[in-house]
C-alpha cells in the first residue's frame, strides 16, 4: 500500500509521543507499553458471538494462530459469529470507533436453512441481501455464511467414515430418506451400526449426512474430492477469501486502527491539558488515512451499498486495492508499463467523475476518494 | 346433568322476574354475547427465525404463516375457525379488513404492506373459539416486529413461547418468558425444530432445569413442524407421534380450551348471581308491601330514593373535582421530571462539544425521556385506580359494581401513539434532522423497555441515574472554547429544550385526553349503577302503589306468583353457583 508505510510510520511516532506524555502514570505506561509492543505484532483476530455459536468449530475449520477466541480487547480485526443477525449483534457491532476491521459470520449456516439439502445456498443469499443493508453495511466489512461443522468434517474426513457415507448411500432411496427424516430416526438404535452413525452424525450433522450421501450418488465416489467439495460448500473458502480481503491485506491500516483506539482510550481515561497536541495528531491521522476511506468505500461498493455503472466499479475496486496494493496491481497493468502516464491518464478520468453532474452525492464523493487514491499512486511513483 | 354457562343464562334471561328490568337484561345479553364468541387467544411469541410461523402452519395443516430461512413475517396473522377458508388484511393507516386470496396472505405478510392478516379455516382444533396469533417475534426492544408482537402478546389468555432445540435458552430468552408470565399466566414453552437437532432431549432437559431455576412454572413440549407437516401429508401416525404436536394439541384441548371454559363460567356465575340478588331483593320488598304496614314499606322505598338522589350529586362532584385535580398534577409532574433533563442537558453542554457527542447524547436524552414519561404514565395509572376506589366508596357494598377497566392500562395502545409524538421541526435543519432520527428509532421502542424492564420488577432503567455528561463526558474536550464551539452548544440547548417543550406538550394532550376518556368511562359506570338502584326502586315503588290500589284477592294471586318467582330465583342462583365450581 502506498501509504501504508507512512501510516506505520505516524502511528509508531505517535504511540511514542503518548508514552513520553504519560510517562507520569504507571497505569496509562503499562498499558501504551504494552500497545506498543502489539503494534510490532502480526494481525491478530478475535472470534466473537454467544455461547454455542460455533466459535471453538470455525476456529478448528480455519486453523489460524492469531485468531482468538472470545476477545475483543486487544485484538486487530472481528468475525462476530451469529445465526439469524438480531438487534443484538447490531448494538455488539455499533461500539466500534472506527468500523473497519469487522467481518460478520453467519455461523452454523447449514441450520440456518433448516437442514435441507439447499441450506447452504439458501444461507448464502440471505448473507448477500445482509451484505447489501445499508445499516448493517456500516458496521462491517463483509457477511459471509459458513457451517464450520462441515467445513471441520471436510478437513477430517476418514476413510471409515467415507466408507459408512458411502453404504449409506447404496440403500434404496425410499429406505434413506426415512433415515434421514431425524435425528432420531438415524439414531434409532433398533438398527445396526448405531455407533458408527452416531459418530457420522456430531462429526456432520443431520445437514452434512444429506449433502454427502446426495454427493457421493451424484458421483463423488473418492474420498478427497468428496473432502474438497464439503470444504467448498461449507463457505470456508468464501470466508478465508473475506479475511484476506479484509484483514490480512490490510493488516498495517487494522495495526494502526488499533492503535488509535488505544491511544484515544488512554486520552480520554486520563484527559490533561498537555495532551492537546497529541489529540491533534490522533485525529489527524484518521482523517487524512487515506487507508480508512478507502476500505470503507471498498466495503460500499462491493456489498453494492454505493452503485456504479459496472465497469466503472470494477476500476474503483482495483484502484482501491481489492485486488493488490502496489501501484501496478492497483493500475491492473505489468510493472514494466509506463506507469506514472497511466495512472495520469486514470488521474484525469476519475477527477471527471468527481465533478459528474449527473452523478448522486454518494458516487461523487465516492470518486473523490478514488481521485486521492490515484494522487498517492503518483505520488508513489515520482517518489525518488 | 351440567349446564353450560350460556344455558344457565339463557335460562336466566327467562324469568320475568329478570325480563323486566331492561338494565338487567341487556348487562346479561351482552355478557352472553360476550360467552358465545369465546375467542381464546393463543399469542405465538419467541425470537427471529425459532420456527413460529412453520410451528403454527403445522398445527393447523395450512400454509397461510409465511416460513422463510429469511426474515419473513412483518405482521401478526389471526388464525381462526370458519367453515369456509378465507383470508383479510389490514394496510398501514386503514382500519378495514380488505379480502385477498387465500394463497396469497402469506406473501402480503411478508411483503411489509400490511399491519395485520385475519384468517379463517375449517379445523377442528380452532372450534371452540380458539385464536392463534402468530407474531413477527421478539428481536432486542427497540423494533417494529418487537412492538408489535408485545401488543398481541397484551391480548393473549394463553401464550406459546417458542424457542428452537438447536442451543439451550439464553438469559435474554429467559427474561422474557418470566416477563411473558407476567402479562399472562398460561405459558407454554415449545421447542421447535427437533429433527435437525442431535442434542434435542439435553436441550429439553436443560431448559427444564433453567425454567425451575428461574423459578417460573412453564411447562415444555419439543416439536417438528416438520415431521408433523409429513404426517399430515402421509396420515401417519407414527411420524405424528414423533413430531411432537400430539402433546401441544392436548395442552390446547385441555388446559387452554378447559381453562377458557372455566374462565366464561366464573364470570358467568358471578353476572347471575349479581342480577338475581338486585331482583329477588326487588321482590321481597314487595312482598313486605303486601302487609298492613305496606304503607311504611313504600315511604322506605321512597326514603331510599331520596338518598339516592342525594348520593348521586355526591360522587359525580368527586369525580369531576377529583379529575381536574389529577389532570393538573399529572401535567406538573411531567414538568417536573423533565425540567430536571433539561438541566442536566444544560450542564452536559457547557463543556462537551454537540458535534462530536451528539449520537451518544440523543440515546441518552431519550431513555431518559422514555423514563419520565414512563413513570408519569405509571403514577397516573395509580392515581386514577385510587380516585376511583374513593367514589366506589361512595355506593353501598352491593350497588358499587365491579369498577370498569379504565382503560389506562393497555400499554401498547398507549405506547403506539407515543410513538408517533415527535416533533417535526427542530433547527437548525444539521441537527434536527439527527434529533429526530436519534429519537424516533427509539422512542416506542424503549418504552416498551421501560415497562419491560418495570414488570419484571427490575429497575427501570439502570442508567436513570446517570447524568448526561456522565455518559458523554468520555468525549469531552476541555480545551476547544472557541466562539463555533458556543454556538454549536447554544444551539444544541435550544433544539433540545423545543424538543422536550413538545414532548410535554403531546403526552400532556395524550394523558388529558385519555384521563378525559377515563372520566367518562366512570361516569358511565357508576351513572349505570345508580340507576340500577334508581330503576329497583322505582319497580317497587310502583308496584306497591298498583297493589295498595288492587282487590284482595289479586293481592293474594300476585304474592303467591312472587314466592313462586322467588323460588326460581333460588334454583337458579343454586345453578349459578355450581357453574363456578364445576371444572
Ligand atoms: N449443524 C451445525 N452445528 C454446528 C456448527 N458449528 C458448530 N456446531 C455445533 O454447535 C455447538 C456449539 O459449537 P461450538 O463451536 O462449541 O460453539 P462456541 O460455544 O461458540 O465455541 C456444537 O455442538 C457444535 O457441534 C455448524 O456449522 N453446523
Ligand atoms: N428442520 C426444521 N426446520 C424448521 C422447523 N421449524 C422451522 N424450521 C425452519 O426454521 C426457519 C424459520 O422458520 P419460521 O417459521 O419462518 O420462523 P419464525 O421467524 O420464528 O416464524 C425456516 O428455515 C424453517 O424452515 C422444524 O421443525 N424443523
Ligand atoms: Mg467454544
Ligand atoms: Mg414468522
Amino acid at each position: 500500500m502506498i501509504t501504508q508505510e507512512l501510516l506505520t510510520e505516524d502511528t509508531r511516532a505517535m504511540l511514542e509521543w503518548a508514552l513520553r506524555l504519560y510517562r507520569g502514570s504507571a497505569k496509562a505506561t503499562n498499558f501504551l507499553t504494552q500497545q506498543r509492543q502489539l503494534f510490532e505484532e502480526p494481525l491478530r483476530v478475535g472470534v466473537t458471538g454467544r455461547p454455542k455459536a460455533g466459535k471453538s468449530t470455525l476456529l478448528d475449520a480455519l486453523d489460524e494462530d492469531d485468531f482468538i477466541e472470545g476477545h475483543t480487547s486487544d485484538v486487530d480485526a472481528v468475525l462476530h459469529l451469529t445465526g439469524p443477525v438480531r438487534a443484538e449483534d447490531r448494538s455488539a457491532l455499533q461500539g466500534n470507533p472506527i468500523p473497519v476491521n469487522t467481518i460478520v459470520v453467519l455461523a452454523r449456516a447449514d441450520e440456518l436453512g433448516g437442514g435441507r439439502v439447499d441450506a447452504m445456498s439458501s444461507a448464502k443469499m440471505i448473507a448477500r441481501r445482509l451484505r447489501a443493508e445499508p445499516e448493517l453495511g456500516q458496521l462491517c466489512q463483509d457477511v459471509v455464511a459458513v457451517a464450520g461443522l462441515l467445513a471441520v468434517a471436510g478437513r477430517t474426513l476418514t476413510d471409515a467414515e467415507f466408507d459408512a457415507l458411502v453404504a449409506l448411500a447404496a440403500l434404496p432411496r425410499e429406505e434413506l430418506d426415512e433415515l434421514l427424516l431425524s435425528t432420531d430416526r438415524f439414531m434409532n438404535p433398533a438398527l445396526e451400526d448405531v455407533v458408527l452413525r452416531q459418530g457420522l452424525l456430531e462429526c456432520l450433522g443431520l445437514f452434512g449426512i444429506r449433502l454427502c450421501t446426495t454427493l457421493v450418488r451424484r458421483g463423488y465416489g473418492d474420498p478427497s474430492r468428496l473432502a474438497a467439495e464439503l470444504v467448498q460448500r461449507s463457505g470456508l473458502n468464501d470466508l478465508r477469501l473475506s479475511i484476506r480481503r479484509h484483514f490480512t491485506e490490510r493488516a498495517p491500516v487494522l495495526k494502526a486502527r488499533s492503535a488509535l483506539v488505544a491511544v484515544e482510550t488512554v486520552l480520554r481515561a486520563e484527559p490533561r491539558p498537555e495532551a492537546r497536541g497529541l489529540h491533534a495528531e490522533v485525529e489527524r491521522i484518521q482523517v487524512t488515512t487515506q487507508d480508512f476511506r478507502e476500505l470503507r468505500l471498498l466495503a460500499a461498493l462491493q456489498t453494492g451499498r454505493i452503485e456504479l455503472p459496472s465497469e466503472i466499479a470494477t476500476e474503483a475496486e482495483q484502484l482501491l486495492g481489492l485486488s493488490g496494493t502496489s501501484p501496478a496491481n492497483r493500475l491492473g497493468s505489468d510493472d514494466g508499463a509506463d506507469l506514472l502516464h497511466i495512472a495520469m491518464a486514470v488521474l484525469d478520468r476519475w477527477q471527471a467523475y468527481a465533478s459528474n453532474p449527473v452523478w448522486r452525492r454518494a458516487q461523487t464523493t465516492a470518486a473523490k476518494t478514488v481521485v486521492h487514491t490515484c494522487e498517492a499512486i503518483i505520488d508513489t511513483l515520482t517518489r525518488p | 346433568m351440567t349446564m353450560t354457562a350460556l344455558d344457565v343464562i339463557d335460562e336466566a334471561l327467562r324469568q320475568p322476574a329478570i325480563g323486566r328490568r331492561r338494565d338487567l337484561t341487556s348487562r346479561l345479553s351482552r355478557l352472553r354475547g360476550r360467552l358465545a364468541d369465546p375467542a381464546i387467544r393463543v399469542v405465538v411469541v419467541g425470537g427471529l427465525k425459532q420456527g413460529k410461523s412453520q410451528l403454527v402452519n403445522a398445527l393447523l395443516g395450512t400454509s397461510v404463516c409465511p416460513v422463510h430461512d429469511d426474515v419473513a413475517s412483518a405482521a401478526p396473522a389471526v388464525i381462526r375457525h370458519a367453515d369456509q377458508s378465507w383470508a383479510a388484511v389490514v394496510r398501514p393507516g386503514q382500519q378495514r379488513l380488505e379480502p385477498v386470496e387465500i394463497e396469497r396472505v402469506a406473501e402480503e405478510i411478508s411483503g411489509g404492506q400490511v399491519v395485520r392478516a385475519e384468517v379463517g379455516v375449517p379445523r377442528a382444533v380452532l372450534s371452540g373459539g380458539l385464536v392463534i396469533v402468530d407474531t413477527p417475534g421478539v428481536d432486542g426492544l427497540r423494533s417494529e416486529h418487537t412492538s408489535r408482537t408485545l401488543a398481541e402478546l397484551a391480548e393473549a389468555d394463553a401464550v406459546l413461547a417458542v424457542t428452537d432445540s438447536l442451543t439451550e435458552l439464553s438469559p435474554a430468552e429467559l427474561q422474557f418468558l418470566r416477563f411473558a408470565t407476567t402479562i399472562c399466566p398460561n405459558v407454554l414453552g415449545v421447542l421447535t425444530k427437533t429433527d435437525m437437532s442431535p442434542r434435542w432431549r439435553s436441550h429439553l432437559e436443560r431448559n427444564r432445569m433453567l425454567i425451575a431455576e428461574a423459578g417460573l412454572a412453564i411447562p415444555l413440549v419439543a416439536v417438528s413442524s416438520v415431521l408433523r407437516e409429513r404426517a399430515l401429508r402421509t396420515s401417519d401416525q407414527n411420524v405424528n407421534a414423533e413430531s411432537g404436536f400430539p402433546a401441544l394439541v392436548g395442552y390446547l384441548e385441555n388446559t387452554v380450551k378447559a381453562q377458557a371454559g372455566l374462565l366464561a363460567r366464573r364470570s358467568a356465575s358471578e353476572a347471575i348471581l349479581a342480577v338475581t340478588e338486585q331482583v329477588s331483593l326487588g321482590l321481597r320488598a314487595e312482598l313486605s308491601t303486601q302487609d298492613p304496614s305496606s304503607l311504611a314499606g313504600l315511604e322506605d322505598a321512597q326514603r331510599a330514593a331520596e338518598l339516592l338522589r342525594r348520593q348521586s350529586s355526591r360522587w359525580q362532584n368527586m369525580l369531576m373535582d377529583g379529575m381536574a385535580d389529577l389532570m393538573s398534577d399529572v401535567d406538573h409532574d411531567l414538568r417536573e421530571r423533565t425540567r430536571i433533563i433539561l438541566r442536566h442537558t444544560d450542564q452536559a453542554f457547557d463543556k462537551a462539544d454537540p458535534a462530536k457527542t451528539w449520537d451518544q447524547f440523543c440515546d441518552w436524552l431519550a431513555d431518559k425521556l422514555t423514563d419520565a414519561v414512563l413513570r408519569n404514565y405509571d403514577w397516573t395509572v395509580e392515581r386514577t385506580h385510587w380516585l376511583s376506589q374513593r367514589i366506589a366508596e361512595q355506593f353501598d357494598e352491593e350497588s358499587r359494581g365491579t369498577l370498569p377497566d379504565l382503560g389506562l392500562r393497555d400499554p401498547a395502545r398507549v405506547l403506539e401513539r407515543m410513538g408517533g409524538l415527535l416533533t417535526p421541526d427542530l433547527a437548525p435543519p444539521g441537527i434536527a434532522n439527527k434529533v429526530i432520527t436519534g429519537l424516533r428509532g427509539s422512542y416506542s421502542g424503549m418504552l416498551m423497555f421501560g415497562l419491560l424492564t418495570s414488570l419484571m420488577g427490575m429497575p427501570l432503567v439502570n442508567f436513570v441515574s446517570v447524568g448526561a455528561g456522565a455518559v458523554m463526558g468520555a468525549k469531552t474536550l476541555k480545551e476547544e472554547r472557541d466562539a463555533q464551539l458556543k454556538r454549536r452548544q447554544a444551539v444544541a440547548k435550544t433544539a433540545v429544550q423545543r424538543h422536550v417543550d413538545e414532548l410535554v406538550f403531546q403526552v400532556g394532550k395524550h394523558s388529558r385526553d385519555a384521563l378525559r376518556q377515563v372520566q367518562r368511562r366512570l361516569r358511565e359506570h357508576f351513572t349505570e349503577q345508580a340507576e340500577q338502584l334508581q330503576d329497583a326502586l322505582s319497580d317497587s315503588i310502583r308496584r306497591a302503589r298498583d297493589l295498595a290500589n288492587a282487590d284482595l284477592v289479586a293481592r293474594n294471586q300476585r304474592n303467591q306468583s312472587i314466592a313462586e318467582e322467588i323460588n326460581t330465583l333460588v334454583a337458579l342462583r343454586q345453578r349459578a353457583q355450581a357453574l363456578a365450581i364445576t371444572s
